[in-house]
């Protein structure tokens, strides 16, 4: 009995060191070994860039930085690789100091990885500093006067890729990738606006709310936190971060759930005793 | 020279794994307690964030978007653009900090300005996409679009129930005392605690993604780089700082318990991200 | 009023070079601190007004960028391409009918094939409309290019000064607009050219369809549809679209100057108490050299000579200090949170009442319903079952009472925020930053 008691009052660090240990076992063993599931969500955005009209661009705009790399990193990654495999250039549109450098460096090793050059196939518009609604509303009249250059600080109309790009009509699909309330932005300005696709990366957190877009097609794509960029991953075929971890996702929520109902055990042993006594 | 070019380029991957796990390390020394190493590697991110945020904002956005339009092109007006930018920082001076809320005032303008087709573009889709059809015209458990089967009918029904009542939960104009709007009101209350189930599970989706991210680089690219003497040092060196704090004579037990107050259990609004815990 | 503001960018603003470029930049410096120093000597009592006046003033600019429909001339083709938009959906509807086998089926197809003639009528007007457009815009465009041309000629201005471009036409925000407009309109023709002959196939085909074949018809009538809307959205822009550009333009520029403000802020605060010795000073001084190395490197990467030792070792140290130092430390504090939400819920998340035990619930589905675990529990389900899976248990929460639940909120914020911009606009606002004593 004081054995179940005691259950809801276990050393934080312990639970700190069951964590580590659940995490650890997935990712060193192959535990459970089956692929994640595609679902509606992941299926229609990877269905919205097969379909993307020829001579149009992508853009994959980067709104996470490091804090939320393991999840926003891996989309950013999905649906690049897809774009380069459809050969849809594309251009990356970051909005964070940290997401910048990130987002660059993630294209340039998968471009690398599948011969595909910058300018040609795709390119970084450099950093932004804010005003997203006012860069999305001025983008959608003129693609080139509002960026100017590339991030080498080559003119865009000097580009390859973008030199025939001029205004929204000539954008084919937008990816956000974002851990904030950023899609709004997109959705208000562009999509809706301008009928152009938008498909959405969020962190999980921001998974709930993404629904409400899909169910309304003002998105038309979700990739649901990692779990998403893990199922995009079994679309392509192709075995990154995203699939190599879902195991260890498992385990982690199989912990906490274990974690809350053993805390409920003790809590409610703790009250039949008050009740007795 | 030559030696410190060959050795930083030489060395680069793993002079960035160790820096990493370095700082990694710091930062999860949070977890046991506030210590010295934790407070410095904070100050050396924000001195890092900083440098890289001076960095991006002249190279992408003030020498492409200012200084060379005003130099190379001939267009000194945008000399101006010092003058607003010099306008925020009124904010330092007493006197006259008024003058930075005037250029303020003209952001928050514009940005009033767009929240109208903000609205139009954002929610009026969404009201619309409200009106799902109930009844279900053909009559099979599954049918596709256009038709309405009987399951899509059934998941419409309960969308607008849920919808419905959660709206009047939100509804504060009149006063919730009559019988109908009480009953619908607590039932709004009662879904939206699968709203707030879905966005916990969710939360904790991101959360334990972002800690894999994280444990997979120590383990999957600092962990085989490492020495095994340097596991032994490690190893002795943890023994050691739990050896001491083993040792020391721990404060009399009553101001142990006004320092670390025993868990409260609480319901489920409780559960937020506590820095306490 | 069009020509008006088009040629506002006009009066006297010539681009210049050499010394001339510099005694103009620093005059516009001169007369901006001028002018800020005037405002710090307008009277306490107009400053509010000046500040409410200003906002609302900026907030004009958006909302009548939305209220004002687009160009006067294209309105009657947007008329109608509206109409036909609007028949289409009636085609629409009586296909869907049919296809969820209404009784009525030939009465059904024939409003179908009527409407489609009647928006094909409609396109055919548009089109002609948009034909007749194309020719006056074209010139007003050639004449605006010669206006372009002997205004460089009359200030000398070389083709980077006049920003000729790679087609040696001058590109300036009135050319860019003209032209912009000349392929809109040779965009919504071609669209409207591509509803025509979806319809013209879809009336031929109509008649004798057999009931497998209306899915495919109506298909057919979805894109004319989507045609359509974007013909008109081709030709939606109104005079001050254009002017979307350069505000977005000097807001970035503004706004990037405030990097400056963090960096005094936390300059002074570390370089204080380095200065004062205070408790934990090393960390500031640690503050210091982080931030010094970081620039330092960033702009030799980026600005010495390619090739060079310098440059290399630049990159390297940048490399160095952004992954293993910047990306490292942001993603391990944003990772400390996983260790805190895991002893959250075990020590926080009690199930007390019913309320609890739903979210409980919900909460159980969807962290074991989205991960693989869940998946491969209930993967034998099969055949009538497989709605039971807990993937598709999880994808039915948040599809149908999450998103309900959710949208109920969002609602609520929508509104609020509308009211809060209204207030933001007309300065009505309240609180310690719009009350403070000016």
């Amino acid at each position: 009995m004081r054995f179940l008691m005691n259950l809801q009052s276990i050393d934080r660090r312990i639970v700190y060191i069951l964590l580590v240990i659940a995490v650890w076992i997935p990712l060193r063993w192959n535990v459970i070994g089956i692929d994640p599931k595609v679902s509606k969500e992941v299926k229609s955005a990877y269905d919205t860039i097969e379909n993307v009209e020829d001579g149009k661009i992508a853009i994959i705009s980067v709104l996470w930085g490091a804090g939320t790399l393991a999840e926003n990193r891996p989309q950013t990654e999905a649906i690049a690789r897809h774009l380069f495999q459809k050969g849809v250039p594309f251009a990356i549109l970051p909005w964070d100091l940290q997401g910048t450098t990130l987002a660059e460096q993630a294209v340039e090793r998968i471009a690398e990885e599948m011969g595909k050059k910058e300018g040609v196939d795709w390119i970084s518009l450099g950093y932004r500093p804010a005003y997203i609604d006012q860069i999305i509303m001025s983008m959608a009249v003129d693609f080139q006067g509002t960026f100017s250059t590339d991030r080498n600080g080559i003119p865009l109309s000097k580009i390859p890729m973008t030199k025939n790009i001029k205004s929204v009509k000539d954008i084919g699909v937008v990816m956000e990738t974002t851990p904030s309330n950023t899609i709004p932005a997109w959705i208000q300005f562009l999509g809706q606006k301008y009928d152009v696709p938008i498909l959405y990366g969020p962190t999980a957190v921001m998974v709930p709310e993404g629904y409400n877009y899909l169910d309304t097609g003002q998105i038309k794509g979700m990739l649901p936190g990692m779990m998403g960029a893990a199922q995009y991953e079994v679309l392509l075929e192709h075995r990154g971060f995203g699939r190599r971890a879902a195991d260890a996702l498992s385990a982690a929520h199989l912990l906490i759930i274990l974690l809350i109902i053993v805390g409920n055990i003790g809590f409610f042993m703790a009250r039949t005793r008050r009740a007795d006594m | 020279m030559d030696w410190i070019v060959e050795l930083i380029t030489n060395h680069e991957t793993a002079l960035t794994l160790w820096l990493g796990a370095l700082c990694t390390l710091g930062i999860f020394s949070l977890l046991y307690k506030e210590n010295p190493y934790y407070r410095l590697c904070e100050h050396v991110f924000i001195g890092l964030s900083m440098g890289q945020g001076v960095f991006l904002t002249w190279d992408n956005v003030l020498y492409p978007k200012w200084w060379l339009p005003m130099v190379e092109k001939g267009q000194w007006w945008w000399a101006f653009g010092v003058i607003g930018g010099l306008m925020f920082y009124f904010i330092f001076s007493k006197k006259n900090v008024w003058i930075q809320r005037l250029i303020f005032g003209m952001i928050l303008g514009l940005g009033a300005g767009a929240a109208f087709l903000a609205f139009a573009n954002m929610y009026f889709p969404m009201i619309e996409g409200s009106f799902k059809p109930i009844i279900p015209n053909v009559w099979s458990l599954r049918a596709a679009d256009p038709g309405v089967g009987i399951s899509t009918a059934i998941n419409n029904f309960i969308f607008i129930t849920v919808l419905i009542t959660v709206m009047s939960y939100f509804f504060f104009s009149i006063d919730h005392k009559a019988k109908s709007i009480k009953v619908s009101a607590g039932l709004g209350r009662w879904f939206l605690m699968f709203a707030f189930g879905a966005m916990f599970g969710s939360t904790v989706m991101a959360r334990m993604a972002l800690f894999i991210g994280r444990f997979d680089f120590m383990y999957s690219d600092w962990a085989p780089i490492v020495p095994l003497w340097f596991w032994i040092v490690l190893a002795l060196v943890l023994a050691g700082i739990v050896i001491y704090f083993w040792m020391k004579p721990k404060p009399p037990k009553k101001l142990q318990e006004a320092v670390e107050p025993a868990p409260e259990p609480v319901g489920p609004e409780a559960v937020t991200e506590s820095t306490e815990i | 009023m069009f020509g008006f503001v088009y040629n506002l960018s006009f009066i006297a603003i010539v681009p210049k070079q050499g010394t001339s470029l510099w005694i103009f930049i620093i005059g516009s410096l001169i007369i901006g601190v001028l002018f800020l120093f005037l405002l710090t000597r307008v009277p306490n009592r107009y400053r509010k007004t000046l500040i409410i006046g200003v906002t609302f003033l900026a907030g004009w600019f958006y909302f009548l960028e939305f209220m004002i429909p687009g160009n006067r001339e294209a309105a009657p083709i947007r008329t109608q391409l509206k109409a036909a938009e609007q028949d289409l959906r009636k085609v629409d509807q009586d296909l869907s009918a049919v296809i969820i086998g209404a009784n009525n089926r030939s009465v059904r197809i024939t409003a179908a094939q009527r409407h489609i003639d009647f928006a094909l009528e409609d396109l055919r007007k548009a089109q002609s409309l948009i034909e007749s457009l194309k020719k006056p815009t074209e010139e007003r465009y050639q004449a605006e290019l010669k206006k372009s041309d002997s205004f460089a000629e009359k200030h000398k201005l070389d083709d980077k000064l006049s920003g000729r471009g790679e087609d040696g036409k001058i590109q300036n925000l009135q050319t860019k607009t003209l032209a912009k407009t000349i392929d809109g309109l040779s965009s919504a023709a071609g669209r409207t050219d591509n509803a025509i002959r979806l319809l013209q196939d879809v009336r031929a085909n109509i008649a004798g369809a057999s009931d497998k074949q209306i899915p495919e018809l109506r298909g057919a009538v979805l894109s004319a549809i989507t045609q359509t809307s974007f013909a008109q959205i081709e030709i939606s822009d109104n005079f001050l679209t254009p002017y979307k550009v350069p505000i977005s333009d000097i807001l970035q520029v503004i706004g990037a100057f405030t990097v400056g403000i963090g960096l005094y802020s936390l300059g002074s605060i570390h370089g204080k108490s380095i200065a004062k010795r205070r408790p934990g000073w090393y960390n500031s001084f640690a503050f210091f050299a982080a931030l010094v190395l970081m620039t330092l490197f960033a702009f030799f990467k980026e600005y010495l000579p390619a090739n060079t030792d310098g440059r290399i070792i630049s990159e390297s140290i940048y490399k160095i200090l952004f992954s293993g130092g910047l990306a490292a430390l942001q993603a391990t504090m944003f990772s400390l949170v996983a260790f805190y939400i895991v002893s959250a819920a075990y020590r926080a998340f009690r199930i007390k009442s019913s309320e609890a035990a739903l979210m409980m619930m919900a909460a159980f589905f969807v962290m074991i319903g989205v991960v693989t675990f869940g998946m491969w529990l209930t993967n034998g389900l099969s055949g009538s079952l497989t709605s039971l899976r807990l993937e598709n248990i999880q994808s039915w929460i948040m599809e149908v009472p999450n998103t309900a639940a959710q949208r109920g909120m969002m609602f609520g914020i929508g509104v609020g925020g509308l009211a809060m911009a209204l207030r933001l606009w007309l300065s009505l606002e309240r609180g310690s930053f719009f009350d403070k004593q000016l």
